[in-house]
Order: C-alpha cells, then sequence, then structure tokens
C-alpha cells in the first residue's frame, strides 16, 4: 500500500512538474522561458528533505523531456544526472552554506555543469554520429548563460519565500555529512 | 573526493547510460509511447492556452471544434458565451477552410493535425502535432498552414505525433525561388528561431523588398510552389558574390494551431 501510496505520488509530481515546465516554456516571454524548472525544483527539494532520492526523480523527468526533443536521446539525462552528482559533491564540501545567496550560487553551478556536459555530448556525438545536427557555438554559450542566471535569480526567490516566509523554521545552517 | 563515491558515481552514471540504451534497442518504446499518450493532452492543453487571444472554449483540434459546434447547437447557452464561442468557431473555420480552399486545387495527399506543443529547449524552433505514423506522415513531408504557407518539415515521426522543423529553425534549409524578373533561386535558413534569411543569391540578380518567396522544389520531397512569405530586406555586400534576403513569413510561426502535413503519393 505504501509502495502504490509512493508511485501514486511520484507520478502526480511528475505530471504536475511537467505542466509546471510546459507553462514556463510555453507561456513566459524570452528569455524568461529559459528557467529550468527541474534543476530548480531539484536543488531546493534536496535543500528541504535532504533526501538523494530526487536524482532518481529528476532522472526520470528528464526521461519525460527526452520525448519531446528533437536532439539525441540520452543528452537530457546524462548531462542531469551529472549536473545532480557534482551539486551533491559541491553542496558537501563547498557550499555548505545555506543562506539564499549560496543556493543562488549553487544553482548557478549546477545549471552551468548542465550545460557544460549537455554542450560535449553534443558535440561528441556530432562528431561520431554525424546526425547532420549543428550547435552554434555563440548562440549556446548565450542561451546558457541566459538559463543559469534566471534559473538562479529564481531559485533564489523560490528559496527565501519556502525558507524565510513560509517555512523559516526549517532555515537552520549546519554542515552536510553523509 | 574518496575513491568510494566516485565508485558509486560510476555506478549511477552506468545504470543511467545503461538505460540509454534501452531506448535504442527498443525496449522502451511502449513505455514512450504511454508516456506520450499521458503526456501530449497536457502539452496541447497549455500550449493553446498560451496562444490564444482572448477568452475562449478548449477548440484545440478538429474533433473537438466539431463536438464542440454539435454541443452549442443542441444546447441553451447564455448570449455571451455563445458569442465568444461563435467567434472561435469562425476563427477556426477560416482557417480550416484556408486550408480546404488551398488543397481542393491541388492534387496533394494531406492530412491535418493539430499543434499540440513546441520545442522544450532553446536551441530550436520545432512544433509537436497530433498526428504521426499512424496517418502515414514520414520525415521530410512539408507542412502547411493558412492558405498553403510552407511552415515547416516533419523530422521525427512516432507512432500518434510528430515534430515539425519550422522554417525560421537554425537547423532549416529550403531551396526556394523568388517571384521576380530574374527567377532567383537561393536558399532560406533559420536564424534563431526568429529570423529567416534567403542566402546564395547572385549579385547581378534583382531582389526587392516586397518580392514573394516560393518554394523552388529543387529539394527533395519539397514541392514547387509552396508560398513562404515576402522579402522583408536586402543586404549587398561589395566584392561578395551574393547577396542576402531577411524573409517574412506569411504567417506568425509562434501562434500556429492548426497545419496540414503533405504527403508523398
Amino acid at each position: 500500500m505504501s509502495l502504490v501510496y509512493l508511485l501514486l505520488r511520484t507520478f502526480f509530481a511528475l505530471v504536475s512538474l511537467f505542466f509546471l515546465t510546459c507553462f514556463v516554456i510555453y507561456s513566459l516571454p524570452h528569455p524568461l522561458n529559459s528557467i529550468n524548472i527541474i534543476l530548480l525544483t531539484s536543488v531546493v527539494y534536496f535543500l528541504y528533505k535532504e533526501k538523494k532520492s530526487i536524482f532518481w526523480f529528476s532522472a526520470l523527468f528528464h526521461f519525460f523531456l527526452e520525448l519531446y526533443s528533437i536532439h539525441l536521446f540520452g543528452l537530457l539525462i546524462f548531462s542531469s544526472s551529472v549536473a545532480l552528482l557534482v551539486f551533491f559533491w559541491v553542496y558537501k564540501q563547498v557550499l555548505t552554506n545555506t543562506s539564499w545567496y549560496a543556493v543562488s550560487v549553487l544553482i548557478l553551478f549546477v545549471v552551468g555543469v548542465y550545460k557544460m556536459v549537455y554542450g560535449a555530448l553534443f558535440y561528441l556525438q556530432k562528431i561520431f554520429f554525424s546526425s547532420g545536427q549543428s550547435l552554434l557555438f555563440r548562440e549556446y554559450i548565450v542561451s546558457s548563460m541566459q538559463e543559469m542566471v534566471y534559473t538562479a535569480i529564481a531559485g533564489g526567490v523560490v528559496y527565501v519565500l519556502i525558507f524565510y516566509v513560509i517555512l523559516p523554521q526549517k532555515k537552520q545552517k549546519k554542515i552536510f555529512r553523509l | 573526493m574518496g575513491l568510494f563515491h566516485m565508485r558509486r558515481w560510476g555506478i549511477v552514471l552506468l545504470l543511467i547510460s545503461v538505460f540509454i540504451l534501452l531506448h535504442y534497442f527498443g525496449f522502451l518504446r511502449s513505455l514512450e509511447a504511454m508516456m506520450r499518450k499521458v503526456l501530449n493532452p497536457i502539452s496541447s492543453y497549455v500550449y493553446t492556452q498560451t496562444i490564444q487571444d482572448h477568452v475562449v472554449g478548449p477548440f484545440h483540434s478538429v474533433d473537438a471544434l466539431e463536438g464542440a459546434y454539435i454541443e452549442l447547437y443542441e444546447s441553451c447557452l447564455i448570449p455571451e458565451e455563445m458569442e465568444v464561442k461563435n467567434i472561435l468557431l469562425e476563427e477556426e473555420n477560416a482557417l480550416l477552410r484556408e486550408q480546404l480552399d488551398f488543397f481542393s486545387g491541388t492534387r496533394y495527399l494531406h492530412t491535418a493535425a493539430s499543434v499540440i506543443g513546441k520545442n522544450i529547449d532553446q536551441l530550436s524552433s520545432s512544433i509537436i502535432i497530433d498526428k504521426g505514423a499512424d496517418f502515414g506522415i514520414q520525415k521530410e513531408n512539408p507542412v502547411i498552414a493558412g492558405n498553403g504557407v510552407l511552415v515547416g518539415t516533419v523530422i521525427t515521426v512516432h507512432e500518434h505525433s510528430a515534430v515539425v522543423r519550422l522554417i525560421n529553425d537554425n537547423q532549416s534549409h529550403i531551396a526556394v525561388t523568388v517571384r521576380n524578373r530574374d527567377k532567383s533561386i537561393g536558399l532560406i535558413e533559420g536564424g534563431y528561431g526568429i529570423s529567416i534569411r534567403m542566402s546564395f543569391v547572385p549579385q547581378n540578380e534583382l531582389l526587392r523588398v516586397g518580392d514573394h518567396i516560393i518554394t523552388s522544389g529543387l529539394s527533395e520531397y519539397m514541392p514547387y510552389g509552396l508560398y513562404i512569405g515576402k522579402i522583408e530586406a536586402v543586404e549587398k555586400q561589395a566584392y561578395q558574390p551574393f547577396q542576402d534576403a531577411i524573409v517574412q513569413s506569411a504567417v506568425g510561426l509562434d501562434k500556429i494551431r492548426i497545419v496540414s502535413v503533405i504527403q508523398r503519393q
């Protein structure tokens, strides 16, 4: 019964997040529509619950996004997985502070890693598979910077709302240890 | 970072890679089809809501339009709602009639489809339609909107949906001709999902603002004569063999609701 409840809850969360992602991408003006909802959600959720199961949730969600991507399957999932693994390490070893500015920097870094890995994989698949798709370097850098900055700002705002306004009792400075 | 964590990371990434490989071997096909069935209505709903200009009813497909029309005919509605729904019905009817008028004068095999979403990444300009291999749609099929205006080509086909690359996408390259005195031939390419540029037109040929652009039929699977748009600006540089032109599409590429896919005979 608890497994069924967990599956239903996960499915509902995935669908809701997909709805929110579509809303951000389709309705917000450029460049606000570049906010990476899933990475933002993953980071904030991890700071709230400190459960690494968010990694698998994010991987599953990126599988959903892969269904709507025109690029090679696997780029989104792999890039996001590496980005989140790096995030876990950075949160544990480097940015252990849970202030709102540290969270923004953390999100900026995570999205940066994600875009770097994605770009690298994209060029690799173009070399090895000659898919015919190309990626303008300058355009990619500009769109990556936009995604990083706007996601970091949105993440900071969401973090302040949750941890300073709605749930201030959750906010505590602590050192994360496995 | 300890060796233990590196090993754990490696196992996790290996699992992810195995999952990706399962996709390429086709083991995830049924799961992906099932997920698309669940997610397509959500994407369609959000997309339709974001491109509508005023308060309207849920008309985002031909079937929904027909059903809504019948329901409207049989039910009693308050006058304001009826007026709004009538306006939308008229708009949808006009869109469909435009496409029907185009096909009545040609011998193209075609399939109408509703747009249910668009690209999720910022690097491409594409839309998702609700018809796929089940309706005989294939890759490279041209896609038109309005009265025969080319908007893109099919690049990915799934069982019940397809992805269409719009003509303002970076990867889009279509051979075209200009309706001018010289019958200039060139290539239109998309730019950043915003603009369309026509290139490789010799400098000695005369291009003017307002000249009409149509497909030249020189691309494989692209018939001759599909309207694209008008020249908005001409760019010439000294000592260059070719001139460029900025083309304005005849339809708003970010507000497409209904399209038709021209299929191979």
